[in-house]
């Protein structure tokens, strides 16, 4: 069964001990987050080429393996949750994903999801139809992977927020 | 008790060497077991060994033999027999059984019997072993027992009722009023036959220095087995000190055509024996009348049990075994030649679904499919004939009442039985997972426990956890004796987790920014540990934690900067000593500062690579690394984590397992390969962290059969990796130590720290 996503975006817990590196090496954690963010998006593109090109299951399931350590050892949880779900789908270990209005509505109520946030993620929406074999899949990694999207800016916002600059 | 005295940070290196040195040993025997011979043997344990790990070396003692093809920890317990001192046969009445039992124990109370050459107590009955009323302390509301009764009515009625066991509810003690407890009573008219008594009885030794109060132990037990007894017994209140949520569960079950009553009762109790430092911690499961079993909890040491009971190492000698109680009565051995183990196994797996079809042959009643069902399918579950009784709901007018093989009519299902039990012992049955459910809720209740050993499960709590309650604990059970004094920054006090005594350490200035680091509150200590048998073994080393500085939490976790201005209780402990503070050790490792960083003085110098593909975690593993002084290389993938461990110098590798080119898991094959082929005699091999993403048993499982010592779950908790690089570290200090050495002073400063309970180091 898959758990349930955080609700939190961020474990603050996990990026507390981050942050608290700084005190060495001023600016370590903001330039994590900077190399994470390059990290994601780069990564997010490349699961999109697998997506369109080869539809490459195993590349798939590796990029959401990748992209989940590094966010899940910064404590952005929602992403690591969503890659991991990549990562499974990729594996056809897994052959749902939940809707996305299921999954906002985890979140706390303090965090507004705007339409910008959601803008340019509708691709994956589509329903989930006459997909046989691997497009079943491919589609759900769609879906996960603009739920992916999503929870990216959502930490950004959050993260930008921390440190006050706009990352 | 002089283990406990010592602050942990010495003891920590030197139980080791200790361990290394000296052999633990103690002398066990199996109860129950029928065969004629049935020596004690003498079992290896280690000082921080709960029972769990001690059964598990029994078991590997008792390599091959049936006991252990039919048993494993769950289904054994140790502990020893003790006399009542009250006897209470004036309450026994006209048993149907007293012609056979007449007089009880005579035998067993004067001394051990020895099971060879010496006469059998006749008058033991069969149910002074396991199947003798065992309490099951039971939270859950699964709640029930199977006996076997001696009895000679041929049926007995069974009243089953589903158990609500809430604690609060009047019929908890009283068992008058048994209703809401449920028991399935099984007789057997073959029963009457007094079974041998195989047992030699360490309890007259024990007795004398394990007095059990009789508060908790003697309350007059109104029932033995096979005694039909109508008066329902009433159980003292318990005033069970720590456990304030105790169960307790009385049983009582008609004993149909005799019409006599059974009334059992348990009370699960964590007795705390005056001269105990720290109390054993146990259970009392009453046997019958005059005898009753202590039985050590899991989570109880096993070195501390040796300690009460026979003193210090070598003490015991092996007339005076603990007893290893299991579920069946079987043979140690292979009694019988032709029952060889697997056919052994063949034959437990055949008896269920014969049970099942002899019993469902027999039965007209509809229900009794459903029922039996229900009874064997625990009884897969654990691989034996433990019989996991899930609430029945029974007709009292059923009078096949059995599930199980030891009825009469069951001749022809356990004819390789009957060899071991023509003396008429049945195999016994008792519900040992509720047994466990009872520890399980111990485990949570005594929190101090739960901190001090290396348990399976270490309590995990969510970083920045802090429970008030969990203060109380402390200061009830006196280990909080100082609080961290956060206008003081010249002084921390440290303490252990056994040593109430704090050290004290003073250093001129207050800790210094350099102090920051991966420190965490030391409440993060408490932060569950995944329950897995790996890691027992793992943890058998008990190496200490780092020190974290909770002044440095303060200082630079603003989230938890209050978490130092409430009095913590710290279980630090230093691996390393604390006579870090000299200038000249300043000055090699820390030509910058003059303030001493507490990490260097904990962790070990190793050279550590990091085999990780995503750069973000290189660079925190790194970081954490670089602030740690600890030399590290980093490797992108397994292939080249090979190469560079071919380069030689690594102590420790922190290896994640989903690489690209080579995975950890190969990568770590390749290298143990590597090192069996070239056995450098002053090489120690390189101890491989495995960081596994998941949680997935198989996982940790396919990391360890690859050649991984250990294991961290991503994201890597950095308190828990300072834990680990002080462990392995540590070790490979121990194992190579020579070459470890060099530049190094710290081990034998550990011998200045090692004398005084409260140190004060003042640096220079």
């Amino acid at each position: 069964m898959i758990d349930t996503i955080p609700s939190e975006v961020i474990n603050w817990n996990i990026l507390n001990e981050i942050i608290s590196m700084d005190e060495d090496d001023p600016e370590f954690s903001k330039s994590l987050i900077t190399q994470y963010i390059d990290q994601a998006i780069t990564t997010f593109g490349q699961m999109d080429e697998h997506l369109v090109g080869d539809k490459d299951l195993k590349e798939l399931d590796s990029l959401g393996h990748f992209l989940k350590g590094s966010s899940a050892a910064l404590g952005l949880q929602r992403i690591a949750w969503v890659c991991e779900r990549i990562q499974n789908l990729g594996r056809k270990s897994e052959n749902v994903f939940p809707n996305r209005i299921e999954l906002l509505s985890t979140l706390p109520s303090t965090i507004g999801v705007d339409a910008g946030d959601l803008s340019e993620s509708n691709d994956g929406q589509e329903t989930v139809e006459n997909s046989n074999g691997d497009e079943l899949y491919l589609n759900l990694i769609r879906q996960a992977l603009s739920q992916a999207r999503i929870e990216f800016k959502l930490a950004r916002k959050e993260l930008s927020h921390y440190y006050k600059t706009e990352l | 008790m002089k283990r406990q005295s010592i602050p942990i940070i010495n003891s920590s290196s030197k139980s080791m060497l200790l361990n290394m040195a000296t052999s633990r040993k103690i002398w066990c025997r199996i109860d129950n077991s029928s065969d004629d011979i049935n020596e004690p043997i003498l079992v290896e344990y280690d000082e921080m060994d709960t029972i769990d790990d001690f059964k598990t070396k029994i078991f590997n003692k008792l390599n091959e033999t049936r006991f252990k093809a039919e048993n494993n920890n769950a289904s054994v317990v140790i502990g020893f027999y003790q006399i009542r001192n009250n006897n209470n046969n004036g309450e026994r009445t006209n048993s149907t059984i007293t012609e056979t039992n007449s007089n009880p124990f005579t035998k067993f109370t004067s001394g051990r019997s020895n099971s060879r050459g010496l006469p059998k107590v006749e008058s033991f009955p069969n149910n002074a072993q396991l199947d003798s009323p065992v309490f099951i302390n039971s939270r859950n509301g699964n709640n029930n027992n199977n006996n076997n009764n001696n009895s000679n009515s041929s049926r007995e009625e069974l009243n089953i009722t589903p158990v609500s066991d809430k604690p609060g509810l009047p019929n908890r003690l009283g068992s008058n009023d048994i209703s809401a407890n449920s028991s399935s009573l099984y007789d057997t008219s073959e029963d009457t036959t007094p079974q041998r008594l195989s047992t030699s009885s360490p309890k007259l030794a024990f007795s004398s220095r394990m007095s059990v109060p009789p508060k908790y132990g003697f309350h007059p037990l109104s029932s033995s087995y096979g005694n039909n007894k109508n008066s329902p017994m009433f159980l003292p209140p318990l005033t069970i000190p720590y456990n304030s949520s105790n169960t307790s569960t009385g049983i009582n079950s008609n004993s149909g055509s005799n019409g006599g009553k059974l009334s059992l009762s348990h009370s699960p109790s964590y007795i705390i024996h005056p001269s105990l430092r720290k109390p054993l911690n146990y259970t009392i499961q009453e046997v019958n009348d005059n005898t009753y079993r202590i039985v050590f909890d899991p989570d109880q040491l096993i070195s501390e049990i040796y300690l009460e009971l026979f003193g210090s190492l070598g003490q015991q000698s092996a007339s005076e075994p603990l007893l290893i109680f299991s579920n069946n009565d079987l043979s140690l051995g292979n009694g019988n030649f032709n029952s060889t183990i697997s056919a052994r196994n063949h034959f437990i797996t055949n008896m269920n679904s014969k049970l099942y079809k002899k019993e469902s042959s027999t039965i007209q009643l509809e229900m009794k499919e459903d029922q039996l069902f229900q009874n064997n399918t625990p009884n897969k579950l654990f691989d034996n004939n433990l019989l996991a009784p899930v609430p029945n709901h029974v007709s009292p007018s059923n009078d096949h009442k059995r599930p199980h093989y030891a009825n009469n009519n069951d001749v022809d299902v356990d004819d390789m039985e009957k060899g071991e039990e023509e003396d008429g012992i049945e195999s016994n049955i008792i519900n040992e997972g509720d047994e466990i459910e009872s520890d399980a809720n111990q485990l949570s209740l005594n929190e101090e426990e739960g901190e001090d050993y290396p348990k399976q499960g270490v309590l995990l709590l969510p970083k920045g956890y802090y429970n008030k309650n969990e203060e109380n604990d402390w200061a009830s059970t006196g280990n909080d004796e100082d609080t961290i004094n956060e206008d003081n920054g010249n002084e921390f006090v440290l303490f252990n987790d056994r040593d109430t005594k704090p050290v004290m350490v003073h250093t001129k200035r207050a800790l210094s920014e350099q102090e920051v680091g991966p420190s965490i509150p030391e409440t993060e200590i408490r932060k569950p540990v995944v329950n897995d048998p790996f890691r027992t073994q793992n943890m058998l080393l008990n190496i200490p934690n780092n020190n974290n500085n909770e002044n440095t939490v303060s200082g630079n976790l603003g989230k938890y900067a209050n978490i130092s201005n409430v009095p913590t209780p710290l279980s630090t402990t230093f691996p390393m000593p604390l006579k870090m503070i000299k200038n000249e050790t300043i000055g090699v490792n820390n030509p910058d500062k003059n303030n001493v960083n507490t990490s260097e003085k904990v962790f070990p110098k190793i050279n550590v690579l990091i085999v990780e593909d995503n750069v973000i975690n290189q660079a925190i593993l790194g970081s954490f690394l670089r602030k740690h002084k600890i030399s590290y290389k980093i490797a992108k993938n397994g292939k080249e984590a090979v190469d560079k461990w071919k380069e030689g110098g690594l102590h420790l590798i922190f290896m994640d397992l989903q690489l690209p080119v080579l995975s950890g898991i190969e990568a770590a094959k390749q290298i143990r390969d590597c090192e069996k082929k070239k056995t450098k005699a002053n090489n120690a091999p390189v101890i491989i962290v495995a960081l596994t993403a998941s949680n997935s048993i198989d996982d940790k499982r396919k990391a360890l059969i690859s050649g991984c010592n250990d294991y961290l779950t991503k994201p890597v908790n950095l308190h828990w990796l300072s834990k680990k690089i002080t462990e392995w570290g540590c070790m490979q200090a121990l194992i190579d130590f020579d070459s470890w050495k060099q530049g190094q002073s710290r081990m034998t400063d550990n011998v200045i720290m090692k004398s005084p309970h409260k140190t004060k180091v003042k640096e220079n």
